[in-house]
């Protein structure tokens, strides 16, 4: 099925250029880790601001099975990876109803790699992405599965078969990327460690490059630049970052050093924040060229991936602390004690940061350089008994968040 | 077959058959072709029934093509064309989809898994009858019966609720696993309290997953009854322990030296020189009292990094037969037995636990020689200090294989 927004949205981008990623997404779709940019930045200044069980939840459903993944949005759906089973070897994929949450469908694989991971995490770590047309769902097993909007699978990749030692007892939560007819998956651990490119059209195999042999739980991020903006995909590791030709797995650039390989790299506007040396900010010129900025040891994120928005950059550091950061030189402009376990990428929207802390605790944040540090906290609230692993989506003024029990669905209260 | 219902299942036929030869390649016989005519004749004069063997041959090559999908993405250019036809099969060719399943590897499982899905969306008629079938013919596959058993669990809970406490014996271990489950909350259930203990029996008998085992020996053991987890698991409890060899810069995972030189012909009394501090180092006899049988190297070497151990055991075999080593570790390992390696893991300090590697392997009968490596590196945080290892030996179903009567103490 084809739904008729998507249509016209297709047939207004052949008319006028395709989007900025290139494919057929709607503006208002949530298609990765991050958003479609992967920069955990929403325009939607319109998203309400206090989220309870009693203030703006639209809706709330129960999931198959656990998952620090996000949510992702493409046209009216909202599509969930879990897991479950002892072995967390039962691997779910999951679409609801965006405006009522009725579940439309639920597919259930079995997991071909190792399934063990942290109890704290799950198998459903990974983010799945989407180009529109097709979900690309990875697991922590390394198990790939792309299906259409409807649930119908169209391939299977276990890259564990082709690579048994991939993988940790921890978990791997690298969520994978798209763009075109590509999709990236990094894989970095202490096993077989690699980053692999496969046509999005039949999961086979476009190219693979070996990745450092040591855990690293980061993200790939698909970005454009230099002569006839060619796509490149930054992958950042532990001790290094590399951005790799999207289309052959050529490096194009690296810069090694002390990294964390935690939290995954943000682009923005031809600049690169990299979870190296503490933070480093890497410029990208019109002719492709890379060159290092500034680099802080004082800007270091934590678990949480770092979010470079225009001028700022917004860090969640050790004890829950947020920072607002000068992306032109990385001094520290303000900083405020949220406090909590923060394993999720905080969400920039309009003037406000959505935080969600592991013991179930929302914090909403103001980024207004006017208002003092002790009144930057808008909003908290606890939902009792939730864990907050993943981070969450927006789309249509309403913001998507998943526990390892529900899917959670905000929006403004009609008035 | 209806005419009402024909027009639409034609319909999708022919797309089918399009699909497929559109993305045909080119070992694919020209006779399809031909064998597509028929079809597009019997959509012209439009209610003509379609012979029920058109439709099976043409899901057959499907399910074919689908289940020789295998590592690297071999076999996707045919299987993805074939997925499409398998996504559009109805709710009365689920049980062409589930024997497809039998015999099929993992990945072609789980392409099938998805067909079945998509063919039982929104389908108020689910073939049951023939789903139950399935599901209780214990020759067909693990992975087929699994999804048959979610299926009847899904569609016809209270069937399914009857048949569970029969599958305690069964060879699929995930269904075998919930029927261990059901006794152990009839266990519990306030009017078992007089069967309470033989159904917690049946259980642990049958039970094969080790968090499951413990579970159920706790349970017994609040009961007054203890059960020897070490031989209810197969753990071996009795290592000699050598060390430490040189794993700096962790360059001893593929160091040879000390018993790997022969690592099928241990000698307990012998010592070696080529160790890390060039001290000599010999074999001390370590009898292990956990539970699921960790030996802690720190306890018996120091605290030592950048350090290689080996242990090493004896194991009587009854008879030739073959058995999976399972193992947990923390640290790098290598495991041979009789001389032949079946486990090798350059990992370290990303969990332990138990059946976390595992390997298969031959016993002869009589005496077995069992050497383990293990491999500390130098990585300084609190959280890898870590330097210890368990073994067991299974049969494939994960039931512990038990050592011959006559066993005697290694080196003794």
């Amino acid at each position: 099925m084809i739904h008729m927004s998507r249509l016209l949205c297709s047939m207004a981008c052949l008319a006028s250029g395709w989007l900025l990623t290139g494919e057929p997404v709607l503006a208002d779709d949530w298609t990765s880790f991050r958003g479609n940019d992967s920069s955990g930045i929403s325009g939607d200044a319109g998203l309400p601001l206090q989220l309870s069980d009693s203030r703006n939840l639209a809706w709330k459903v129960e999931l198959p099975g656990r998952g620090p993944s996000s949510p992702i949005v493409v046209g009216d759906r909202v599509f969930v990876t879990c897991s479950g089973g002892p072995a967390e070897d039962q691997l779910y994929l999951v679409c609801f109803d965006r405006h009522h949450g009725a579940k439309l469908w639920q597919r259930r694989f079995q997991a071909t790699g190792r399934s063990h991971c942290h109890p704290l995490s799950a198998n459903a770590a990974p983010t799945p992405c989407s180009d529109g047309d097709s979900i690309f769902a990875l697991f922590s097993s390394n198990d790939l599965v792309c299906t259409d909007l409807d649930g119908n699978l169209k391939w299977f990749r276990g890259l564990a078969i082709d690579h048994p030692k991939a993988g940790h007892d921890t978990g791997m939560s690298s969520s994978p990327a798209v763009h075109g007819n590509i999709v990236v998956c990094q894989v970095e651990n202490q096993g077989d460690s690699f980053a692999t490119a496969l046509d999005t059209r039949t999961g086979e195999t476009v190219w693979e490059i070996p990745r450092p042999a040591d855990a690293s739980w980061a993200s790939p991020v698909i970005f454009t630049s230099g002569p006839g903006q060619r796509a490149c995909c930054l992958l950042t590791s532990g001790d290094r970052a590399t951005v790799v030709a999207l289309e052959t797995g050529e490096t194009l650039w690296e810069k090694t050093g002390r990294g964390n390989p935690i939290p995954s790299a943000s682009v923005s506007q031809g600049r690169l924040l990299l979870p190296l040396d503490g933070t480093t900010l890497v410029e990208v010129d019109d002719q492709g060229k890379f060159s290092e900025t500034w680099s802080s040891s004082r800007l270091a994120a934590g678990s949480a991936s770092s979010l470079l928005d225009d001028n700022r950059v917004y860090a969640i550091g050790r004890g829950g602390i947020l920072g607002c950061f000068n992306a032109l030189d990385g001094e520290r402009i303000w900083q405020t004690r949220v406090g909590g376990q923060h394993w999720t990428t905080p969400l920039v929207a309009g003037s406000h940061a959505y935080m969600f802390a592991q013991d179930g605790t929302v914090s909403v944040i103001s980024l207004a350089d006017s208002v003092g540090d002790d009144s930057r906290l808008v909003h908290s609230h606890r939902f009792e008994g939730e864990v907050f692993l993943g981070s969450p989506a927006v789309s249509d003024g309403a913001i998507y968040m998943r526990s390892d029990r529900y899917l959670y669905k905000f929006a403004r209260d009609p008035a | 077959m209806k005419p009402t219902l024909l027009k639409p299942t034609l319909l999708k036929l022919v797309r089918l058959k399009l699909v497929l030869l559109s993305s045909a390649s080119d070992s694919w016989p020209v006779v399809k072709c031909l064998s597509c005519l028929p079809l597009l004749a019997a959509l012209a004069f439009g209610s003509r029934p379609v012979d029920a063997w058109q439709d099976s041959a043409d899901l057959q090559q499907a399910i074919t093509a689908v289940r020789d999908v295998g590592a690297g993405g071999q076999g996707h250019a045919r299987a993805v064309a074939a997925i499409k036809v398998l996504n559009q099969a109805d709710s009365t060719q689920v049980l062409q989809l589930l024997e497809g399943m039998d015999g099929a590897n993992p990945l072609a499982a789980n392409w099938l898994r998805g067909a079945i899905q998509s063919a039982l969306d929104g389908q108020a008629a689910v073939p049951l009858e023939g789903i139950r079938e399935y599901l209780t013919d214990r020759t067909r596959s693990d992975e087929g019966r699994l999804l048959a058993w979610e299926l009847v669990e899904n569609h016809q809970p209270e069937w399914a609720a009857r048949q569970l406490p029969q599958m305690l014996d069964d060879p699929c271990l995930p269904l075998r696993r919930r029927a261990v489950d059901w006794h152990v909350d009839q266990a519990a259930q306030p009017e078992q309290v007089n069967k309470a203990l033989s159904l917690l029996g049946y259980a642990l008998t049958h039970a094969r997953d080790v968090d499951q085992i413990r579970e159920i020996a706790g349970k017994l053991g609040e009961q007054g009854l203890h059960v020897d987890l070490q031989k209810q698991l197969g753990v071996v409890n009795q290592w000699y322990v050598t060390g430490p060899f040189d794993n700096r810069g962790e360059k001893g995972f593929d160091t040879i030296c000390g018993p790997e030189t022969d690592p099928g012909n241990i000698d307990f009394e012998s010592g070696y020189t080529d160790t890390r501090d060039d001290q000599p180092a010999v074999w001390q006899k370590h009898s292990t009292l956990d539970p699921t049988g960790v030996v802690n190297l720190n306890d018996l070497l120091g605290n030592l990094k950048g350090a290689t151990a080996y242990a090493a055991t004896e194991f009587e075999s009854g008879e030739d037969q073959a058995v999976e080593i399972r193992i947990g570790c923390i640290n790098a390992n290598k495991v041979w037995v009789n001389g032949e390696e079946v486990i090798n893991n350059e990992i370290y300090h990303v969990g332990m636990m138990p059946d976390q590697f595992l390997g298969k392997a031959r016993l002869k009968k009589g005496t077995n020689t069992i050497l383990f490596k293990v491999c500390q590196n130098e990585q300084e945080q609190a959280w890898a200090q870590d330097w210890m290892f368990q073994l067991r030996i299974c049969q494939p179903d994960g039931s512990a294989v038990q050592p011959a009567p006559s066993r005697a103490a290694p080196g003794e």
